[in-house]
């Protein structure tokens, strides 16, 4: 039975007596007396009543551990006895208020305190009308505390920005993969930049392509702008002012007369006459790209944009496992650019770009840069990542949805209490206790709700899961080191 | 077990039918205490020290307590809830525990106390669980109008925790430094220290041979662990009696369920009188 003790702020203190399964996470809804309405609870700390001679009975309890006690008494009498000693007190947050069967955000209003009744509800009975008025719905998981699937809508995912954070093999890219998988299933184009080459799909699937850098993924000068080369030798390989201006000026002469291309540059460049400093700095620059293969004369087996542009769902995974870091920023650099370019023009639909460990391959003001615009560009980004601080003030702020995976160092929760829309009591308890694979969603895709789920796993990918020396060794017959 | 008829006893159906129970409340046993009757009062006062015997053999030891508890008030009348606990040590050094209750008690309001009662029957219990050995009482008085057999080489110690008064840093203030006993006669009341270092306490032995006194706190003395010189029995005893406020509401609900009844808290005379401030 559930008894309403007592209210201060938003907090509410719920007897549990006797001692249930509660847990933390779980929905209570309080109902006003007569009213058609109720408050919904949230259950964020479970603690022990506070019994006078609390402590005396535990330690009578525990001299009675080591010695033999016989008791003589009534049994109704140790059953109650027992049940006040175990019974909890659930202190419990408002997420909410339920009138006819409406969940609207906040709570003007406090129950009735003696003509109230509690009662447990689940996520599903909750958000009963939010489901039955989800456009595309796809299961991400099984919620905690029912086991009941967990639909989101995916709209909810379009324009917005959506942050996955939680530690290394909490389940990150489990959950993203799945969400992948929505999205191309139901005609959604994504963009992975997969820092770990791990979005491959297991089985092939046209529609899941790999881009490899250097071998699939190329890009023919030709077809890339000047501003865009440029910006990448000025930004990315620190080329001085003076050689920037000679190399624009050598892209200009050739592209005036009809023969732009990797080598004609790096020609033209050898053998033109020009300060030998600016030569030199022009031409170990051009060496790096050329090294990489990533720039080149050959029109590329996968042209992104085109492949965007296809009809159908779509998933471009862009491996930069194994790239030096300025690879990296470069392939990002001529992908993002190109993207960029054509939704500027409008050559390109919305996509979703998935973006891994994005603080490696570019600075956080670009990500900040594409946050502002991406509404008007058409980019649905999702960061995924395990350093929560990597990730701007700005960006938390500016998120719709965020999915936090476990975090047990104080210094990430408190980081992660002061930037997410979740109070800091909430996300501790929530958050700390996470097992593998569980996470709490907060923000617009569980209607503000912050629900606790178990993430579905995705038999299409394979890799990204945790290799063990020791998982591969054991699963092999032991070999006896005892001689004979 | 009741002395007073108007006093019914609730909440014990399984500890009346006990078969122990059932023997006691036979009332075979009860009767006014013969040992009292032996300590004669007329002779001049003496007071006599003894040092307590540290060599020699062990006794089981029995030691009894009892606490109560008063409930609150309903149906115009008052409810009362007793416990008793027994701590037996074997020679060895087992210990076993048997508490008895809570007992509760509905009688007309101020119509007395179950504890005696209950305090008399768990004493006699214990006198028969450790013949020929100590039984340890909290106090120096045995309940009254009732009393039972003791058997003759079965000592029955009382020590109160009401300590005399004596210097908390030195302990040996006024008193020998060591285990001693101070026998104050006729009336056989005591001062002891049962071990170096501890308290000076009053207490009490009933035995079948007067003169046994410094013998039987020295038995004590060897065969129970002492704590600042108290039995660990006879504090053993006192934890598992003692009805503690969960113990307390965990009656009332157990009599609202059983009986309908919804207790209202004991009236505090102090408090109605003078106010919370100056109660």
């Amino acid at each position: 039975m559930l008894y309403l003790l007592s209210k201060a702020s938003e907090d509410y203190e719920i007897l549990e007596l006797p001692a249930g399964k509660s847990q933390v996470g779980d929905f209570l809804a309080l109902k006003d007396g007569s009213e058609d309405r109720s408050l919904v609870l949230q259950v964020v700390h479970i603690s022990y009543l506070k019994v006078p001679g609390e402590l005396e009975e535990i330690i009578r309890m525990a001299r009675a551990s080591d010695i033999l006690v016989e008791s003589q008494s009534d049994e109704l009498f140790e059953q109650v006895r027992g049940e006040i000693m175990d019974s909890k007190v659930l202190r419990c947050k408002v997420r909410g208020s339920l009138t006819n069967s409406s969940l609207t955000g906040n709570a003007l209003w406090a129950p009735a305190r003696m003509g109230s009744t509690i009662v447990r509800t689940t996520l599903r009975e909750i958000r009963r009308v939010v489901d039955e008025e989800q456009m595309i719905p796809f299961p991400v998981g099984l919620l905690l505390d029912d086991g009941s699937e967990l639909l989101i809508d995916l709209t909810d995912l379009d324009g917005a920005l959506t942050l996955i954070l939680g530690r290394k093999g909490a389940g990150k890219s489990t959950l993203a993969k799945s969400v992948i998988r929505g999205l191309v299933e139901n005609g959604g184009r994504c963009v992975v930049l997969d820092i770990n080459n791990e979005y491959m799909p297991l089985s092939h699937d046209r529609r899941f392509i790999q881009l490899d850098p250097g071998k699939n993924l190329t890009f023919e000068l030709r077809m890339i702008p000047k501003s865009v080369f440029i910006s990448l030798l000025e930004d990315l390989m620190e080329l001085p002012q003076t050689s920037i201006l000679e190399i624009s000026r050598v892209w200009d002469r050739l592209e005036a007369s009809g023969r732009l291309s990797f080598e004609g540059l790096r020609k033209e460049i050898l053998f033109s006459r020009m300060n030998d400093y600016v030569k030199d700095a022009l031409t170990r620059r051009l060496e790096v790209i050329a090294a990489s293969r990533i720039i080149n004369d050959q029109p590329a087996d996968v042209e992104v944009i085109s492949e965007l542009q296809k009809s159908g769902g779509r998933c471009l995974s862009v491996f930069l496992r194994g790239l030096p870091t300025i690879f990296k920023k470069l392939v990002i650099e001529l992908i993002m650019k190109n993207i960029i370019q054509a939704m500027e023009r409008g050559r390109l639909d919305p996509i979703f770009l998935f973006a891994e460990e994005a603080h490696i391959y570019q600075g956080m003001p670009f990500w900040e840069d594409l946050v502002t615009r991406m509404r008007h560009l058409g980019i649905s980004l999702l960061f995924i990542t395990n350093e929560p601080s990597s990730l701007s003030n700005f960006v938390y702020r500016q998120a719709d949805s965020v999915f936090l995976f476990n975090y047990s160092n104080d210094s990430d929760l408190g980081f992660l209490a002061r930037v997410t829309q979740v109070d800091s009591e909430s996300l501790t308890s929530f958050v700390r206790g996470l097992p593998e694979l569980c996470c709490l969603a907060v923000g617009k895709v569980c209607s503000s709700l912050p629900v606790l789920f178990r993430v579905r796993h995705d038999e299409q990918f394979s890799g990204g899961g945790t290799k063990l020396f020791f998982k591969s060794r054991l699963a092999q017959p032991l070999k006896s080191s005892v001689p004979g | 077990m009741a002395r007073h008829t108007q006093v019914e006893i609730l909440l014990s159906e399984r500890i009346i039918n006990l078969p122990f129970v059932n023997d006691a409340l036979g009332g075979e046993k009860f009767h006014v205490g013969e040992l009292q009757e032996q300590i004669t009062n007329d002779g001049p006062e003496t007071y006599d020290i003894y040092p307590l015997e540290t060599a020699g053999d062990k006794a089981p030891v029995a030691a009894v307590d009892c606490s109560n508890v008063q409930l609150g008030y309903g149906g115009g009348f008052s409810y009362e809830a007793a416990r008793a606990a027994i701590v037996t040590k074997s020679i060895a050094g087992d210990v076993h525990v048997t508490k008895i209750g809570p007992l509760v008690a509905k009688s007309p309001t101020n119509q007395g106390s179950i504890l005696f009662a209950l305090e008399a029957f768990a004493q006699s219990l214990a006198v028969d669980l450790v013949r020929d050995g100590i039984v340890l009482l909290d106090g120096v008085a045995l309940p009254e109008d009732v009393s039972y057999h003791v058997p003759r080489k079965t000592k029955v110690i009382g020590l109160s925790k009401t300590v005399p008064p004596q210097d908390k840093e030195d302990r040996s203030f006024g008193f020998p430094s060591g285990p001693f006993v101070m026998i104050k006669r006729p009336f056989n009341s005591c001062l002891v220290r049962l071990s170096s270092g501890g308290f000076v306490l009053n207490g009490r032995v009933w035995s079948h041979q007067p003169d046994d006194i410094p013998s039987a706190f020295s038995s004590l003395s060897r065969s129970d662990a002492l704590d600042v010189g108290y039995p660990d029995s006879l504090k053993l005893a006192h934890i598992f009696s003692k009805i503690l406020p969960a113990e307390v509401l965990s009656a009332r609900i157990v009599i609202m369920r059983k009986h309908g009844v919804r207790l209202l808290d004991p009236l505090d005379g102090r408090k109605l009188l003078l106010g919370s401030m100056w109660g």
